[in-house]
C-alpha cells in the first residue's frame, strides 16, 4: 500500500457533486483553480459546423450509444420501473433528480428508471480530454424498497447489454457513498466488469439526515464509459451514437457533443458574469426559503418547487466554483448553504409523505 | 457429543472487513457457548469468502450440565413471619418440600432447586441470533424492509446441529431468513447458467467437499497462497518476476471466491510513464500486480485475479482488463503531457487558492513559512555546532543566497495543483520531483521535492541529503507547530491531521541522520514564522506540549528498534522503564543525546556495576524521598555545608561523593554517560560505613538536612542522565524469583521496600 496522503493533501471535495467517486472519468472532481489548460483544441479552429473531426470506428445498431439507453430502459421497464425522462434542470448527478433524492424518503413504494444528463462545469476540458466531459449521461434506477434479488436484477441488465457472464469477470467492490450536500449516505459497491467500473450500486441509508425506511436501491450506470467498454473505444468522442454508418449520415459522440463541450467550457470558464451568478445564487436561496415558509404557513407543504431552487443554487455554485471566484473560506460556507436548503426540502418532502393521504394509501 | 455448523450467505462483504469479521464470529460464539456452560472438545474452524462466513465447532455436549442451587432458609424454630417470608420468596405453599438440615447452630430449612441442563439444540439458535444481533461490523446497513442490520443483505443461514437443521429465523419482522441446510455456489457456475447451483449441506466435511467441487476456495490464506503460486508461475513462464505486495495480495484474496490468476500486457506506448504512475494506476485503481524483468525494471506485463473460469479461457477478460488499463494510462498520459507543458514554478501562484487548513491559511502561506524554516534548518544541519544566533544564520545565508533548500521548499508543494496529483493524490512529491527534473532544477532540489513526504512511518526509507532533510523537517515542524499552536492537537484515537506520523517523521529524520538539533529551538523557530495572530496559544505552551508529544513518539520508536529489557550478569532480566526516563526529553530537545543517555543507562544496568550503582542510588534516595514526603520539603537540591559535617563517616562519604561528582560531571560533558554512572561505584563501601555509624535523622534539623543533601548528591548529579527513581526494577523480587519482570512502559516502579 502506498502511504496515506499527509495533511497537505488536497482533498477532492465531494460536497458539490453528491457522489463520492462517480464513475471517475466523467466525474465529480472539482476543478482546481488556475490550472486549467485548454486541452487539445487548436486556437482559431472554431469554424462554423466543425464538430471536432471525430470518426466512429464502426457502426453497430446493437452496441451504439442510443441502443444502450434503449436497452436499459426496456430492461428496467420490464422489471416494473416507471421510465421517467431527464429532469429539466442542470444537476451534477442523476442522484439529484427528485425521483431519487426525494423519492428515497417516505414509506411509499417507488420504482423508476431514467437517463439524466449530468453537468460538471469544472470537468470541462474544451473537448480536449478523451475521458472527461462537463456534460455526460448517467442511467439511474431507483427501487424502494430494494428488491431482495437486487444484485441478480442488476446482473441481468448487463446480460441484456450483451455482456455474457460466462466470459466476463463481474465483481462487487466495496464503495460507500456519502453526500455532505444532501446529508445522505449509503453502503454498496462499485461494480466491475473485467476491471472496469461500470456502475455504482448503493443501498441508501439516509437522505437529508432522515433514515430511509424502507431502504431504496440506487443504481447508477456511467453510460459513456459503459459504451466505451462495449464498443472498445478509447476516446469518448469516437463512440458510435446511432449505429448508422458515417457515410449514411450516422453520428458519433463527437458529432453530437464535441462542439457543446468546447462552447460550454469557454463560457463556464471565461464568459459567465460572475456577479450575476452570485446574485442568482442568493435569489435561488431566497426563493427556496420563501417557498418552504409559504408551504409551512399555509399548511400545504411545497417541497418540490423548493427543491428546484436548491438544484439551481447547487448548479450556480458549481459554475462559480469552476470559475475560481469562490475563495477557500467561502467555499465551505456555500456548500453549507446548499446543504441547508437540501435538508429543509427533504424534511418538507418527508413530512408531506407521512402526513398526507398518500401515506395512508402507501 | 455432536458437531455444529453455521454458514452465513450474503452479498459481497468488503474485503477489508473479512478477517476481523471471521475472528469476531469465532470469538463471540465461543464466548456465548461458554456462558451457557457448553465447551467443545473438538476442533473449531472458520471460513470466509466475499459471500459467506462459516463456522464449524466439533464436539459440543448434547446438553448443558444440570445446575443445582441450594437456598438456605431460617431455623426451623424461627418465628412464623420469618418462615412465611421464606415460603413467599421461594414460592412454596408449605414447608413439606423443603429439607431440614442439621448444623452446629441448629436445624434449618433448605430448599434445593435442580435446573436440568437445556438441550444444546435449543440453545444454539438463541446463540446464533444473539451473535448476529450484536455483531460488531465497522459499518452495517438495512436493506429493503429489513428490521435488522448486517454488513450487506444477508440471504441465507445454514445452521446444522448433528447434521440436522436448527430451528430459527433471522429478521422475523423483515425478510425472515429461516435457518436451513441449503447454500449456493458461484453466481455463474457454468456457461449458459446465470443462477447459482443450490448446494445441500450436511456438515462441515460435506461443505468443504461441495464447495471445493464448486470451485470455491473457502479459506483466505489458501486463496492467498494459490494466487501467489499461480502468479509466480505465470511470471516465471514470461521470464519475469512478480513485484510482491502482501497488502494487495490480501485485498485481492478478499475479492474473489474462485481465484483465477491471469496476465495482461501493458501497451508499449505507456512504458515511458514514471514507474510510480504505472504502478499506482495498476494497484490503487485496478488492484493489479506489477511485474519486473531480470534487471529489476518494471515490465510491460501485469497480473490480476478474476473470479471465474471463463469459457473462452480468459481471452475476453484479459482483453477487457488490458483495455481498462490502457484507458487509465492514457488518462494518466494526458495529465503527464499537460503537466509538463508548464514549468513547476508556474504552479506556485495556484497554491494561493489551495487551503492548507482553515485556521492556518493557504498552502502558499505554508510554503512561505517553509522556505524560511527550511533554510534555517539547512544551515543548522550544514554547520553543526556553529553558534546558533540569528546573526550568524543570517550571515551564512547571505553568503549562500540561492542555496538549494530555499528553492526546494519553494517548489515542493507546487505539484499539488498538477493534473496528475489531482488524479493520484498518493503521487504528491514524487510527481513534483519528475517535473522539477524536467525543468532542469538542481538534483538536490529534485530529490528534496520528491522525498519530502518521507519517511511515512516507522519503517520505510528516510531521506539523508541535507536539503531533503531540511525540507522534510520544515514541512512537518510547520504543521506540528501550527496545529498545536491553534489547540488542534490529536486526542485519543483522533488524529485527523496525521500529526503523530508527522512527529514520528521528525524523530526519524533527526535520529536516522544523527542530527544534533534542539527540538525546542526548532519549534520556537517554526512558531516565529507564523504571522502574529495566527496562532492562538503562546509559544511557551505550544513548545511544552510538543516536547511532551515528542517524548511519546521517541518512545514509540524505541519500542520499534531497541529492546527495553536488559539482562543482568546474574542472568535475570530487568526492564528499564524507558517511559519514565523520558521525562528527560522534555528538558533535552537533542534527541541524539537523549538516545545516547538511554542506551548508556540500558547497557550500564546490565552490568554488575550497574546493579551496585542502583543499590547505592536506592539506599540513599529512599531515605531522602521518605524524608521529603514526611516533611513535604525538598532536600535533594540542598547544598552540603562542610562545617555541618561532624562524624568521620559522613566526612569520608562527602569526600568520596565530591570526587565522584567531579568525575561524573566531566564525563557528562563529554557525553560519556556510562562513565559518569560508574563514577559513583567507589561510594558504596563508604556509604555502608555511613549508614552503620551515622544517624541521618539527627535532632538538629540543619544537620539532618545537610545529611540528606549529602545522600542526594548521587541523584542530583545523575539527574542529567536519567531519573533513576523511575526505572522500574525491583531487584529483590527478580533475584528471588529468578523471573524477569517486564515493567509496563510508563508505570512507576520505585522499590521502596528494598533498603
Amino acid at each position: 500500500m502506498s502511504p496515506p496522503p499527509q495533511v497537505t493533501q488536497v482533498k477532492a471535495d465531494k460536497a458539490t457533486s453528491g457522489r463520492k467517486i462517480l464513475l471517475r472519468w466523467f466525474n465529480v472532481r472539482p476543478v482546481r483553480r488556475g490550472i486549467l489548460h485548454r486541452g487539445a483544441v487548436p486556437v482559431g479552429d472554431n469554424d462554423l459546423g466543425h464538430d471536432g473531426g471525430f470518426q466512429k470506428k464502426q457502426a453497430n445498431p446493437k452496441s451504439c450509444f442510443q441502443n444502450l439507453i434503449l436497452t436499459l430502459q426496456h430492461y428496467w421497464a420490464g422489471k416494473g420501473c416507471a421510465i421517467l425522462q431527464p429532469y429539466d434542470l442542470e444537476v451534477g448527478a442523476g442522484t439529484f433528480h427528485p425521483a431519487t433524492t426525494l423519492r428515497a424518503l417516505g414509506p411509499q413504494v417507488w420504482n423508476a428508471a431514467y437517463v439524466q444528463p449530468s453537468r460538471r462545469p469544472g470537468d470541462g476540458r474544451y473537448g480536449g480530454n478523451p475521458n472527461r466531459l462537463q456534460h455526460y449521461y448517467q442511467f439511474q434506477v431507483m427501487m424502494k424498497p430494494a428488491p431482495a434479488n437486487a444484485q441478480d436484477l442488476y446482473l441481468g441488465s448487463l446480460g441484456a447489454l450483451g455482456l455474457d457472464p460466462a466470459l466476463h469477470d463481474l465483481r462487487f467492490v466495496e464503495d460507500d457513498w456519502e453526500s455532505p450536500t444532501l446529508g445522505a449516505w449509503g453502503l454498496g459497491w462499485e461494480v466491475w466488469c473485467d476491471g472496469m467500473e461500470v456502475s455504482q450500486f448503493t443501498y441508501f441509508q439516509q437522505v437529508g439526515g432522515i433514515d430511509c425506511a424502507p431502504v431504496p436501491l440506487e443504481l447508477t450506470y456511467g453510460l459513456e464509459r459503459l459504451a466505451m467498454y462495449v464498443q472498445g473505444v478509447s476516446n469518448v468522442y469516437e463512440l458510435d451514437w446511432d449505429g448508422v454508418p458515417t457515410a449514411d449520415g450516422g453520428k458519433c459522440y463527437g458529432d453530437v457533443f464535441w462542439r457543446a463541450e468546447v462552447e460550454h467550457s469557454t463560457v463556464n470558464f471565461e464568459v459567465m458574469t460572475t456577479d450575476i451568478l452570485f446574485q442568482h445564487f442568493v435569489d435561488a436561496q431566497n426563493e427556496c426559503r420563501k417557498i418552504l415558509a409559504h408551504g409551512r404557513d399555509s399548511g400545504r407543504l411545497l417541497p418540490l418547487p423548493a427543491y428546484d431552487q436548491c438544484l439551481k443554487a447547487s448548479h450556480i455554485f458549481n459554475l462559480l466554483d469552476a470559475r475560481g471566484v469562490i475563495s477557500v473560506t467561502e467555499r465551505q460556507a456555500y456548500i453549507g448553504r446548499v446543504r441547508d436548503m437540501a435538508r429543509l426540502c427533504c424534511e418538507a418532502w418527508f413530512a408531506s409523505r407521512t402526513l398526507s393521504g398518500e401515506a395512508r394509501r402507501g | 457429543m455432536a458437531d455444529f455448523f453455521l454458514e452465513l450467505y450474503s452479498e459481497e462483504i468488503p474485503a477489508r472487513m473479512q478477517a476481523q469479521a471471521i475472528s469476531d464470529l469465532d470469538r463471540l460464539f465461543l464466548k456465548r457457548l461458554a456462558d451457557a456452560g457448553l465447551t467443545h472438545s473438538g476442533a473449531v474452524e472458520t471460513f470466509c469468502t466475499p459471500r459467506r462466513m462459516a463456522l464449524s465447532i466439533r464436539g459440543l455436549p448434547d446438553q448443558q450440565p444440570d445446575i443445582r442451587k441450594e437456598h438456605k432458609g431460617p431455623r426451623v424454630d424461627a418465628p412464623p413471619q420469618a418462615l412465611e417470608g421464606f415460603m413467599r420468596a421461594r414460592g412454596l405453599r408449605d414447608l413439606s418440600t423443603a429439607q431440614r438440615r442439621e448444623s452446629e447452630k441448629g436445624a434449618f430449612y433448605v430448599v434445593v432447586e435442580d435446573t436440568p441442563g437445556r438441550a444444546t439444540a435449543d440453545i444454539l439458535p438463541e446463540v446464533i441470533l444473539a451473535v448476529l444481533a450484536a455483531f460488531p461490523w465497522p459499518k452495517a446497513m438495512k436493506w429493503g424492509r429489513s428490521a435488522v442490520r448486517w454488513v450487506r443483505p444477508l440471504h441465507g443461514i445454514v445452521a446444522l446441529w448433528d447434521g440436522q437443521v436448527l430451528e430459527g429465523v433471522f429478521d422475523p419482522d423483515g425478510h425472515a431468513v429461516a435457518f436451513g441446510h441449503q447454500t449456493y455456489g458461484l453466481r455463474f457456475p457454468r456457461a449458459g447458467q446465470i443462477t447459482p447451483d443450490v448446494i445441500a449441506v450436511q456438515g462441515v466435511d460435506d461443505y468443504r467437499a461441495k464447495m471445493a467441487a464448486a470451485g470455491i476456495v473457502l479459506e483466505a490464506k489458501e486463496r492467498e497462497k494459490f494466487i501467489k503460486t499461480e502468479a509466480d508461475k505465470l511470471c516465471a513462464d514470461a521470464g519475469l518476476s512478480l513485484k510482491d505486495d502482501l497488502a494487495l495480495l490480501q485485498e485481492v484474496a478478499g475479492l474473489v471466491e474462485c481465484p483465477v490468476v491471469m496476465m495482461g500486457a501493458i501497451e508499449p506506448q505507456f512504458m515511458d510513464l514514471p514507474d510510480e504512475v504505472l504502478s499506482t494506476s495498476m494497484k490503487a485503481h485496478q488492484k493489479y500486480f506489477s511485474t519486473v524483468d531480470a534487471s529489476g525494471q518494471l515490465a510491460p506485463r501485469f497480473v490480476f485475479v478474476a473470479n471465474l473460469r471463463p469459457t473462452d479461457g480468459g481471452q475476453a477478460v484479459i482483453a477487457g482488463n488490458e483495455r481498462v488499463l490502457s484507458s487509465r494510462l492514457s488518462d494518466a498520459r494526458f495529465f503527464w503531457d499537460q503537466d509538463r507543458a508548464h514549468p513547476l514554478e508556474s504552479r506556485q501562484t495556484a497554491l494561493e487558492s489551495v487551503v492548507f487548513q482553515k485556521q492556518l491559511g493557504t498552502m502558499a502561506a505554508k510554503v512561505g513559512r517553509m522556505v524560511e524554516l527550511a533554510e534555517n534548518i539547512f544551515v543548522l544541519i550544514k554547520y553543526p555546532g556553529s553558534p546558533r544566533s540569528h546573526a550568524k544564520t543570517a550571515n551564512i545565508l547571505a553568503h549562500h543566497p540561492d542555496h538549494p533548500a530555499r528553492r526546494a521548499a519553494e517548489l515542493c508543494k507546487a505539484d499539488l495543483t498538477s493534473g496528475m496529483v489531482g488524479e493520484f493524490p498518493e503521487l504528491q512529491g514524487i510527481m513534483g520531483g519528475y517535473y522539477a527534473r524536467q525543468d532542469g532544477e538542481d538534483p538536490a532540489v529534485v530529490e528534496a521535492i520528491a522525498r519530502h513526504y518521507t519517511p511515512a512511518g516507522l519503517s520505510g526509507a528516510c531521506p539523508s541529503a541535507p536539503v531533503a532533510v531540511a525540507v522534510a523537517l520544515a514541512d512537518r515542524l510547520d504543521s506540528l507547530v501550527g496545529f498545536f499552536g491553534t489547540g488542534q492537537r490529536p486526542t485519543g484515537s483522533k488524529d485527523p491531521f496525521a500529526l503523530r506520523r508527522a512527529a514520528l517523521g521528525v524523530v526519524r529524520l533527526v535520529m536516522d541522520n544523527t542530527l544534533r538539533l534542539d527540538l525546542r529551538e526548532l519549534f520556537e523557530m517554526a512558531y516565529g514564522f507564523y504571522p502574529a495572530g495566527t496562532l492562538t496559544r503562546d509559544a511557551a505552551d505550544t513548545v511544552d506540549d510538543l516536547m511532551a508529544f515528542f517524548a511519546d513518539r521517541w518512545r514509540e520508536r524505541q519500542k520499534d528498534t531497541s529492546p527495553i529489557e536488559v539482562v543482568c550478569d546474574d542472568g535475570n532480566k530487568r526492564a528499564a522503564n524507558v517511559g519514565k526516563m523520558l521525562s528527560a526529553v522534555r528538558v533535552d530537545g537533542d534527541l541524539v543525546r537523549v538516545q545516547a543517555r538511554f542506551e548508556a543507562v540500558r547497557d550500564f544496568l546490565g552490568t554488575a556495576e550497574g546493579l551496585s550503582f542502583l543499590d547505592i542510588y536506592k539506599r540513599s534516595m529512599n531515605i531522602v524521598q521518605a524524608a521529603e514526603q514526611k516533611d513535604k520539603a525538598r532536600y535533594r537540591e540542598g547544598v552540603v555545608q562542610c562545617d555541618l559535617l561532624t562524624e568521620e563517616a559522613e566526612k569520608a562519604l562527602y569526600d568520596e561523593m565530591q570526587e565522584a561528582v567531579q568525575a561524573a560531571e566531566a564525563h557528562i560533558k563529554t557525553e560519556n554517560f556510562s562513565g559518569a554512572l560508574g563514577a559513583f561505584n567507589r561510594v558504596g563501601p563508604v556509604m555502608d560505613d555511613f549508614f552503620e555509624q551515622v544517624m541521618v535523622n539527627a535532632d538538629n534539623p540543619a544537620v539532618r538536612a545537610n545529611r540528606l543533601a549529602l545522600l542526594a548528591m548521587v541523584a542530583q548529579t545523575t539527574a542529567a542522565i536519567a531519573d533513576f527513581s523511575a526505572i522500574g526494577i525491583d531487584t529483590k523480587i527478580s533475584i528471588e524469583s529468578g523471573v524477569g519482570i517486564k515493567s509496563e512502559i510508563g508505570s512507576v516502579g520505585v522499590s521502596t521496600s528494598h533498603a
